[in-house]
């Protein structure tokens, strides 16, 4: 016999609906790595290039 | 029950609203200054990988701002309030470790501008935890007035 607590349980975690939590996790992830994108410095996920550097010839 | 259940239902609109005001500018100041951020996650020692540290950096504070304004709105209550109790309950993990184990850091939870008092670990969760009894009275009082629960507790 199922306790009537779990089906408590089963029905407030079903109430929550996880596609909907699925749908907010990937609005912030798309938002998060956006911005880290479009940052000029302080980037956290994608590395900024190094500027090229410019080699020059001291004989010169 | 009713006459219960409508002066829970109008307190709650002031507890939705400084809950929403709290995780939206907490999540904007975080936006701001995830570098701060990244810094202030490395010093909780929580032996996650810095990979992961930092993706949480850049994600969690757009989480705050997104749970923010939606609860705010009300929209999707069942989901957005049940989040809520979720952040707050991890935020108080967190910290809680944190001052179990003596740790010396900043919460970080309001990124660089929160005067230091504020950011003391003991103020932190004591907030953290007042947070956790509002979100999880929220979520509660939803739960009562929903009609799904309402013709539950009828039939």
């Amino acid at each position: 016999m199922i306790h009537p607590g779990f089906n408590q349980f089963k029905r407030a975690i079903t109430a929550v609906k996880l596609g909907r939590l699925v749908v907010v996790g990937v609005a912030a992830v798309a938002l998060g790595l956006g911005c880290d994108w479009l940052r000029s410095e302080d980037r956290l996920i994608f590395p900024r290039p190094l500027p090229a550097l410019k080699i020059t010839d001291p004989s010169r | 029950m009713k006459f219960g259940a409508q002066f829970l239902g109008g307190w709650s609109g002031w507890g939705r609203g400084m809950l929403a005001t709290i995780f939206v500018v907490a999540g904007a100041l975080k936006v701001a200054n995830s570098a701060d951020f990244h810094s202030d996650l490395v010093a909780y020692q929580i032996g996650l990988p810095d990979s992961i540290l930092r993706l949480i950096a850049v994600v969690l504070p757009w989480i705050e701002v997104l749970v923010g304004l939606a609860l705010g709105a009300d929209f999707w209550p069942e989901t957005i309030r049940f989040l809520v109790v979720g952040l707050n309950f991890g935020f108080v993990l967190v910290l809680g470790q944190a001052l179990v184990r003596g740790l010396d850091l900043r919460c970080g939870c309001f990124g660089p501008l929160t005067p230091d008092w504020l950011d003391q670990p003991p103020v932190a969760l004591a907030r953290a935890l007042g947070l956790l009894f509002v979100s999880i009275w929220l979520w509660w009082v939803h739960q009562v007035n929903s009609p799904v629960r309402s013709s539950i507790v009828r039939r």
